[in-house]
């Protein structure tokens, strides 16, 4: 909860910074300062941060008066970064995130000495953090070929070695287009989820209930890393971790320590946001709305639980949660829409 | 290169800054204020909002920035005059925003916000850091920057803008911290 408030709050603080820089350009246009104007007047939180933003872009020019940053310093420095990638900040300090999933590692492997722990902190440090907020995709091309895709509201982790490509999906979704290397195995770890690859298609998702996996072609292994699941696949199995092979149009859920795997009928549900639409083949309409919300400051909320379970199929632009609303005000299912600041409210029309 | 769009610039930049710094001084107190109870800054952006919501598109569009900044101003500013004339019965709290210009306590307070920001810059990756103080501090425009870099434009407005955003993530940390 605090957690996704602080994400919200991170992507206005985007957004507010974004605009000071636009409109502190030369080739400002009219048409910048009328959006400028249609995102203030959005909500009063755009309008804090844009004054706190306006604040610290005052302050930066008055930051270092003696100049003792040394711009050609700084030069030599940034000539080291990959340059032609677009990640956030390579030094992004994650450690405080990833500490607990750490912890949990080091202590499983009993006898790990401080120094590799060391190195490792070093070395995720370094790794190069890409991210997306709400509603926004990116493509990132992998040092080796590969693609990623990230979908709204996605951060992952890229730490690339000789022996193999790690990715760590720390939230959000991605599509993999992994190019072939037999040496290097590509592995995606998302929560207890892990995922390898060699060259293939396919995309994972993480949310709060765990990881679901869809292979596109090719095939992938899916593996529980949970720990308690460890223990308790070793007394039964003595394989010491539940692995199942995933086959194009196959779809994995992990969620703790189960590994649980479906044919699908058909794919477009969910590869549908690559062209940035929703697909729905019958789903229940609180599922259709959480789909909606993960792209959208706007939240469509649903009052009571019988009008959850209205199944819904069609096409929709994942910008446009109007068009789901009008949808159901036509189809006479609800009454006309509430806006209460950013939500919408959505209650079944009593007959 | 353009020598005379050079000036423009930091002269627009001046006039920014100028209105934040001096006609804007009691915005700036609010936007800094450490209040025990509720927000300051949240419940002046609220009123902000509230009286921008008022004013025709047509005009806002002009100069929406400045448009703002000045109605934040006269807000800070209407805020401070009533809890002056309330001050008899108040506590601490409002004497801190009731303060007179250039008093010491101030200048402190101003002082540690720029360490404070300061220490955010030294955080940003080089990239980030270098085209802040390019354009902020030197006070080079965008195009200058691009071609001293070997840079598009576009790739140094979204540093300047992860910098800034960054820089603002940092510091609302730190005041949720405290």
């Amino acid at each position: 909860m605090a957690r996704s408030k602080m994400r919200s709050m991170d992507a206005v603080i985007d957004e507010a910074a974004d605009w000071i820089v636009r409109l502190s350009a030369d080739d400002a246009s009219a048409d910048d300062r009328q959006q400028f104007v249609a995102w203030l007047k959005r909500s009063p939180v755009h309008m804090e941060h844009f004054l706190r933003a306006e604040e610290v872009w005052a302050q930066l020019s008055e930051v270092d008066p003696g100049r003792k940053l040394d711009v050609r310093k700084l030069a030599d420095e940034a000539a080291w970064e990959v340059a032609d990638l677009p990640f956030d900040s390579a030094r992004e300090t994650d450690a405080s995130k990833s500490t607990s999933h750490r912890s949990r590692l080091v202590t499983l492997a009993a006898g790990v000495i401080l120094a590799i722990a060391g190195a490792f902190l070093i070395q995720s440090h370094l790794a190069p953090v890409y991210s997306t907020n709400v509603g926004e995709q990116r493509t990132v091309r992998l040092p080796d070929g590969s693609t990623l895709m990230l979908n709204t509201s996605t951060r992952a982790v890229v730490r690339f070695s000789s022996s193999k490509r790690e990715i760590e999906l720390r939230e959000g979704e991605g599509l993999f287009k992994v190019a072939k290397e037999q040496r290097r195995p590509f592995i995606v770890r998302s929560g207890d989820a892990e995922v390898q690859a060699i060259g293939t298609e396919f995309i994972v998702r993480r949310d709060g209930g765990g990881t679901a996996v869809t292979v596109i072609e090719g095939r992938v292994n899916v593996a529980s890393t949970s720990p308690e699941d460890t223990a308790l696949a070793r007394k039964e199995s003595k394989l010491g971790r539940t692995e199942v092979q995933l086959d194009a149009g196959r779809r994995a859920e992990v969620r703790g320590t189960r590994v649980l795997t479906k044919q699908l009928q058909s794919l477009a549900p969910i590869i549908a946001w690559q062209s940035r639409r929703l697909v729905f083949e019958g789903e229940a309409l609180a599922t259709v709305a959480s789909e909606f919300n993960r792209y959208n400051e706007n939240q469509i909320v649903i009052q009571g639980d019988e009008l959850g379970k209205e199944r819904i199929s069609g096409v929709f632009d994942v910008d446009q949660p109007q068009a789901l609303v009008r949808f159901l005000e036509r189809a006479g299912a609800i009454r006309p829409a509430l806006h209460r600041g950013r939500d919408i409210v959505l209650e079944a029309r009593t007959p | 290169m353009n020598g005379n769009k050079h000036t423009i610039e930091t002269e627009r930049d001046r006039w920014f800054r100028d209105l934040v710094t001096s006609a804007g001084s009691d915005l700036r107190r609010f936007l800094r204020s450490r209040l025990p109870h509720g927000d300051q800054a949240q419940d002046l952006a609220q009123e902000v909002y509230l009286r921008l919501l008022r004013i025709d598109d047509l005009q806002l569009i002009r100069n929406p920035r400045a448009f703002a900044l000045r109605l934040a101003a006269n807000v800070a500013h209407e805020w401070r005059m009533l809890a002056r004339n309330r001050m008899p019965h108040s506590g601490e709290p409002l004497q801190e925003l009731v303060a007179e210009r250039g008093n010491p306590a101030e200048t402190v307070e101003l002082e540690s916000d720029l360490a404070r920001l300061s220490q955010s810059l030294c955080g940003l990756s080089p990239k980030c850091q270098l085209v802040l103080l390019m354009h902020r501090r030197d006070g080079m425009t965008y195009q200058e920057i691009a071609t001293e870099l070997g840079l598009s434009v576009a790739m140094i407005k979204k540093y300047l803008a992860r910098g800034l955003a960054a820089c603002n993530k940092h510091l609302a940390r730190e005041r949720e911290c405290q």
